[in-house]
C-alpha cells in the first residue's frame, strides 16, 4: 500500500503543532492543540484507505477495485463529530473555569511532593499520640 | 434472542433521554433512571444465562449486513459476565446518590445532568464490553469519556474544575492514541472487526504486529492506569462527587483491563509480549501500593490501592493461560464490587465526620458501628484475608503464575511478580489497618474538638469555600460540611458489601463462569467457532 506524500506530510505538521500546544498550561491552547491533533488524526484515517478512487456510489460499468475505500471516510465522520463535541464541552469547561477562577491556566492539583513530607509527620503524631493514649486504659472510649 | 445485545446497549441511551426530556420533574426523573438501571441488570443477567448456561455466543450484525460489512456485537461469557457485575455495580451506586441527593436537596448531584450523563455512562460502558468491532469500542469508550468528564466536573467548583482537566487531557490523548492505532491496523489490514484482524495480523510481519500491538497497549495502558501511566488517575477521582468517584473507581480502569485482555486474548493473541506486561504489572503492584502508603486521605489512598490492584489483574493476564485469565477475570468482578464499595463507605464517613483523613477521623467504632462493620468487612476483602473474594481471586492468580509451564516467559520473573503479588497484599493490610487503628480504634484526641454529626440539613458548598478548597496544596485536610447519611446511601453501600461477601459464598459457581471464560478467550479459533456456531457463518 503506498500513502500519499501529502497526507503524511499534512498529518505530521498538525499532530506536531498540537502537541506543542497541548503541553502548554493555558486552557484555551490545550483545546486548539486537541483540535489541531483530531486534524491530524483524521489525515491519517484517510491515509489509512489507501489508494484514490471514484466516489462508493455504485455505477454499473466501473469494477470493484475502481472505488474508494468509504469506511475510512465514516470514521472520519464519527471522529469529526466525536471531536465537535468534545470541543463544546472544553469550550463550557474553559468558560466555566474562567468564571470561577478568571484564569486560564491548568493548576497544580494536590501536589504530592509538597504534601507526603506533611502527611507523613502528621500520621505519625496522630500515631504516637494514639499509642501514648492506647497506654492508658482509662481513657479508653470515654469520649463517646 | 440475540435482540438483548443491542438491547443492553439502547435501554440506557433511551432512558438517559426519557431522563433529560423530564428534567423539571425530579421524582419521575429519579423513578425513569432506576426503572432504567434495574431493567439492564435484567437484560444483562438473562444474557449471562442465554451465553452460559447454552454454551454459546449472541451475536447480532448492524443491518443485518455479515461481517466484514455490518458491525459486530457480541456477548460471549467474559462480556456476559462483566455486564451483570457493572449493571448491579452501577444500581447500587445510583440509589447511593439518589439517597445523597434527597438529603441534600440535590447539593452535590445538581440539577436536571446528572441522572442522563450516569444513563449514558452506562450505555458507553455496555457498548465498549459488547463491541466485536475495533471502532465500535472506540465509540463505547468516547461515550463513557465524555460522559465522565461531565460527571467529574460536576458543579462546576475550582477544585474540580481543576482535577478535571488533567483527567480530561490524559483521557482525550489516549483516545487520540488509540485512534491512530485503529488506523495502521485498518491500513495494515482492511477492517476493524475483531475477529478478522485477528486472522489477517498472522500474515504481517513480526515487526509490524508488535508496532501495532504496543500503540495498542498503550492506549489501553492509560485508560487501565498502568504504571508508569497511571499517574493521573489519583489526582482525578479524589475531588468528584463519592457516587461518581465510587463508580469511575469501579467501572472505567476495569474497561481499559478489558480491552487489554480482548488485546491480547484475541487481536495479537499470536505476538507475544507476556514478560512486558509482567514487568509492568510488577511496577504497577509496588509502586501502587506505596503511593498509598504514603497518603492520608482515605479517597486518595484508595485510588493508589486500585492502580496497585489493577496490577494483579495484568499480571493474569500476562500469563496467558486459561487459569491466568480465568483468575484474572474474577478478580476483576471482585475488584469492581470491591473498590466501589469502599469509596462508597469512604462517602458515609466523610459525611459522618466531615473529613475522610485519617488525621482527622477518630472513634468511628464507637460512634457508628454500622460503617465501622461494612469498612471492616471491606478490608479484610481487599486485603486478600481468607476466607473472602480477594484472597480467592490472589490464590487463583498465584496458583495460575506458581503451575505455569512456558518457555516464552522466563520462570525468575514470573516468580519476581508472585513476590510483587505478596509484598503490595501485606501492604495493603498495613495500609488498611492503618485506617482501622487511626480512624475507627483511636480514642478522642485531645485537642479535637467534638464532631459529632448534626443534621445541617439543606446545605451546599459555596463556591467561597470550595476556592478557598482549591488552594489547600492537600486534599488530604479538606473538611466537608457534616451531613447525616440517609437510609438509602446506607442501603446502597450495604448492598455492595453483601454482592462482595456473595462473591465470596458463590465463588465456586463464578469461578465456573470464569473458568469457561477463559477457555473461550484462551486462543482466537476457539473464539471464533463459537461465534460461527452461533452465527452460522462459513469464514470471516
Amino acid at each position: 500500500m503506498s500513502v500519499d506524500f501529502a497526507l503524511a506530510v499534512g498529518a505530521f505538521i498538525f499532530i506536531f503543532c498540537g502537541i506543542y500546544l497541548i503541553l502548554d498550561k493555558a486552557i484555551t491552547k490545550i483545546i486548539l492543540g486537541f483540535l489541531w491533533i483530531s486534524g491530524g488524526v483524521n489525515f491519517i484515517l484517510l491515509a489509512a484507505g489507501g489508494r484514490l478512487g471514484i466516489a462508493p456510489i455504485f455505477r454499473s460499468n466501473a469494477r470493484p477495485e475502481d472505488y474508494s475505500d468509504p469506511l475510512p471516510q465514516a470514521f472520519i465522520l464519527t471522529s469529526i463529530v466525536i471531536t465537535f463535541a468534545t470541543a463544546a464541552f472544553l469550550l463550557a469547561f474553559l468558560y466555566r473555569s474562567w468564571c470561577i477562577a478568571r484564569e486560564d491556566t491548568v493548576r497544580e492539583v494536590a501536589d504530592d511532593t509538597v504534601a507526603v513530607d506533611v502527611v507523613a509527620e502528621e500520621v505519625e503524631d496522630a500515631e504516637s499520640e494514639y499509642a501514648q493514649i492506647a497506654n492508658d486504659p482509662v481513657d479508653r472510649g470515654s469520649h463517646s | 434472542m440475540s435482540f438483548l445485545v443491542p438491547l443492553i446497549v439502547l435501554i440506557p441511551l433511551a432512558g438517559a433521554a426519557l431522563a433529560l426530556s423530564t428534567a423539571a420533574r425530579p421524582r419521575l426523573q429519579i423513578v425513569i433512571t432506576v426503572v432504567t438501571m434495574t431493567c439492564s441488570t435484567f437484560v444483562g443477567a438473562l444474557i449471562l444465562s442465554i451465553v452460559h448456561f447454552g454454551n454459546k455466543a449472541l451475536v447480532v450484525f448492524s443491518s443485518g449486513f455479515a461481517a466484514p460489512f455490518g458491525i459486530a456485537l457480541v456477548a460471549d461469557r467474559l462480556s456476559a459476565l462483566l455486564l451483570v457485575v457493572t449493571s448491579v455495580v452501577l444500581l447500587a451506586v445510583l440509589i447511593f446518590a439518589i439517597g445523597q441527593g434527597l438529603k441534600d436537596g440535590d447539593a452535590e448531584t445538581p440539577v436536571s445532568i446528572f441522572y442522563p450523563t450516569y444513563l449514558v455512562l452506562a450505555a458507553g460502558v455496555f457498548n465498549a464490553f459488547v463491541a466485536g468491532d475495533l471502532f465500535n469500542l472506540f465509540v463505547g469508550f468516547e461515550v463513557l469519556l465524555i460522559s465522565s468528564f461531565v460527571l467529574i466536573t460536576l458543579r462546576g467548583t475550582l477544585l474540580r474544575l481543576n482535577a478535571g482537566m488533567t483527567y480530561i487531557a490524559v483521557s482525550l490523548i489516549s483516545s487520540i492514541i488509540f485512534l491512530i492505532a485503529i488506523a495502521f491496523l485498518f491500513a495494515a489490514t482492511g477492517t476493524v472487526n475483531m475477529v478478522a484482524i485477528s486472522q489477517r495480523v498472522k500474515a504481517l510481519p513480526e515487526n509490524i504486529q508488535l508496532f501495532l500491538h504496543l500503540f495498542l497497549l498503550i492506549a489501553f495502558a492509560v485508560k487501565a492506569a498502568l504504571f508508569p501511566l497511571s499517574f493521573w488517575l489519583p489526582d482525578a477521582y479524589p475531588s468528584a462527587p463519592a457516587p461518581v468517584t465510587a463508580v469511575f473507581a469501579g467501572l472505567l480502569t476495569k474497561v481499559g483491563i478489558y480491552s487489554i485482555l480482548r488485546t491480547e486474548s484475541l487481536l495479537f493473541a499470536y505476538n507475544d509480549i507476556s514478560a512486558l506486561l509482567i514487568v509492568l504489572a510488577i511496577g504497577t503492584m509496588i509502586f501502587g501500593i506505596l503511593g498509598a502508603a504514603a497518603q492520608a486521605g482515605i479517597r486518595r489512598m484508595l485510588s493508589f490501592i486500585l492502580i496497585s490492584h489493577i496490577g494483579y489483574m495484568l499480571f493474569g493476564i500476562a500469563l496467558g493461560t486459561p487459569a491466568g485469565w480465568s483468575s484474572a477475570i474474577f478478580y476483576m468482578v471482585h475488584h469492581i464490587l470491591i473498590q466501589t464499595g469502599l469509596f462508597l463507605i469512604t462517602g458515609l464517613i466523610e459525611r459522618h465526620c466531615g473529613s475522610a483523613s485519617i488525621i482527622s477521623i477518630y472513634g468511628l467504632r464507637y460512634s457508628s458501628v454500622l460503617i465501622s462493620f461494612l469498612f471492616f468487612i471491606s478490608m479484610l476483602n481487599i486485603s486478600g484475608v481468607p476466607p473472602f473474594s480477594g484472597f480467592l481471586g490472589k490464590l487463583g492468580i498465584f496458583l495460575a503464575g506458581a503451575t505455569l509451564q512456558t518457555s516464552i516467559v522466563p520462570v525468575y520473573l514470573v516468580w519476581a511478580g508472585l513476590a510483587a503479588g505478596v509484598i503490595a497484599n501485606i501492604l495493603t493490610l498495613y495500609v488498611m489497618l492503618r485506617v482501622w487503628l487511626l480512624g475507627f480504634l483511636r480514642p478522642k484526641p485531645e485537642h479535637a474538638e467534638s464532631w459529632q454529626a448534626e443534621d445541617t440539613g439543606t446545605q451546599s458548598i459555596p463556591i467561597a469555600t470550595a476556592r478557598h478548597l482549591a488552594e489547600d496544596p492537600n486534599l488530604a485536610t479538606i473538611t466537608l460540611p457534616k451531613a447525616q447519611n440517609s437510609r438509602l446511601m446506607i442501603f446502597a453501600s450495604i448492598l455492595i458489601v453483601v454482592a462482595s461477601v456473595a462473591l465470596t459464598v458463590f465463588a465456586g459457581f463464578v469461578y465456573n463462569i470464569t473458568n469457561a471464560a477463559g477457555l473461550d478467550v484462551w486462543v482466537p479459533e476457539v473464539y471464533i467457532d463459537i461465534i460461527k456456531a452461533t452465527t452460522g457463518m462459513k469464514n470471516i
